[in-house]
């Protein structure tokens, strides 16, 4: 009993040594928080791990999970490390320490999300089978198959005219593959008859569809020069036009600053990455930017363009924000036919009337 | 062993707490249904407080397998739960 009574008296010499020290960076829990402290652990854990093995299961999100895991490991090793080094430091230059580090936390984690989750919604390679099938079956449907250094490029030309004749050479928004577009094209009478008198194609990007190789800012670059030289040496082939849609309007920029093209379309353009980017999350300005790998910059392309594009957007657009398509326009030296066309979301483009008359006259008297 | 842990927990603690919140952030951009885009922090309230009930109950108290495996149990089914739904 007596022992006891030692200990305690120790004890709370202790805690008044502490407070004679003035250590008033230290922190201490409460006690209700220290009973359930570990309980707490095993509910971070748990939320964590099943959380990680979800997204093991999804193709989207594996490399993304494994990306995050593995920054954890190195917080975990760097900030070990600092509290070692900073054991015997005085309590302010602990605390500066920690802050520091815990900013330094934020910052890693969300680079690492950024940076390896962006890629992921920007880019969506996909396949539609059926719609390849079905194209197969379709004589004046070809089939494309490109031999590049990185891999071959798979599409489709569709055959209009027997004569050679201009040819539209379309670019897809980030959802779309080649199949799909011609066969949309195909089953609708309307937008079949806007490409009239010329040939159409569409080649899948790098990953989209059966083309091969990876899809990135540079990719996207070489594709389109690698497929323009292909079908402009085609004798079918008198002149291309090049019409990009979402996505794809960067890349015909980008074509149309370094080829001779016929003409030039444009549906929801952006003006660069950075507005692709912020449509998503509008947060990367300043030094964020830094976290933008796809930066597609579509003004400093128009700068070169010779030819007078035309430009279909909507204030109503979700994806491309109208203001970003305006920033473009005002880029081209020898102006630009800009269209608004109100009401119309960013999906809705293609089942427009009036932007099927605006492509229809622009094809017709470019 | 108190030196140890002194350095190793907040390590550990910042780690857990920086992939956690990544993870929710994520669930959030990736997840249209609004359980979903709480999992994790519905999850850690329920493992919590799951873990906290567990120790309080003797039946379990008494052995030492039952916890873990009651814990292990609940997680399986809440993934089959977010693979299928």
């Amino acid at each position: 009993m007596e022992k006891k009574n030692e200990i305690i008296d120790v004890e709370e010499q202790t805690t008044e040594l502490d407070k004679g020290r003035g250590n008033r960076f230290s922190y201490e829990p409460p006690q209700w928080l220290k009973g359930i402290r570990k309980h707490i652990y095993i509910g971070l854990i748990a939320a964590l791990l099943i959380t990680f093995v979800w997204f093991l299961t999804t193709d989207m999100m594996r490399g993304v999970a494994i990306a995050i895991l593995i920054t954890a490991a190195v917080i975990f090793f760097l900030r070990a490390v600092l509290g070692i080094v900073i054991a015997k430091k005085p309590g302010k230059i602990r605390l500066m320490a920690n802050t520091i580090f815990v900013l330094f936390t934020v910052i890693v984690f969300f680079s690492v999300t950024i940076l390896t989750v962006a890629p992921k919604f920007l880019f969506c390679p996909n396949f539609d089978e059926e719609a390849y099938a079905a194209l197969s079956e379709i004589e004046a449907a070809e089939e494309l198959s490109i031999k590049t250094e990185h891999g071959v490029l798979n599409g489709w030309f569709l055959h209009q005219s027997d004569a050679p004749a201009p040819l539209v050479l379309y670019m897809e928004g980030n959802g779309g593959n080649s199949s799909e577009a011609v066969k949309n094209l195909l089953e609708s009478p309307e937008k079949i008859a806007v490409f009239n008198g010329c040939h159409f194609a569409c080649i899948d990007y790098p990953s989209y569809g059966k083309s091969e190789g990876e899809i990135s800012d540079d990719a996207l670059r070489q594709y389109a020069l690698e497929v323009y030289d292909y079908l402009i040496n085609r004798q079918e082939v008198t002149e291309i036009i090049v019409m990009g849609y979402s996505l794809g309007t960067g890349v015909a920029n980008y074509l149309a600053s370094q080829r001779d093209v016929a003409g030039l379309i444009l549906m929801a353009p952006y003006a660069d990455g950075y507005d692709l980017y912020n449509g998503m999350v509008n947060v990367f300005y300043g030094p964020l930017r830094l976290l933008v790998t796809y930066k597609m910059d579509a003004v400093e392309y128009a700068k070169s363009v010779e030819i007078k594009p035309l430009i279909l957007a909507s204030p109503m657009d979700e994806v491309v924000s109208y203001n970003s398509s305006q920033r473009l326009f005002q880029a081209y030296p020898n102006g630009c036919n800009f269209v608004t066309v109100d009401g119309i979301s960013h999906n809705s483009f293609w089942k427009t009337q009036i932007v099927l008359d605006k492509i229809a006259e622009y094809i017709k008297e470019r | 062993m108190e030196k140890f842990r002194n350095i190793l927990l907040p390590a550990f603690t910042i780690a857990l707490l920086g992939a956690l919140i990544s993870f929710w952030i994520l669930t959030m951009l990736v997840s249209g249904a609004p359980v979903k885009q709480g999992f994790p922090l519905i999850c850690v309230v329920l493992y919590t407080v799951l873990s906290f009930v567990l120790d309080k109950v003797a039946y379990v108290k008494e052995r030492v397998w039952m916890k873990p495996l009651i814990l292990v149990g609940v997680a399986a089914v809440l993934l089959l739960l977010l693979i299928l739904l």
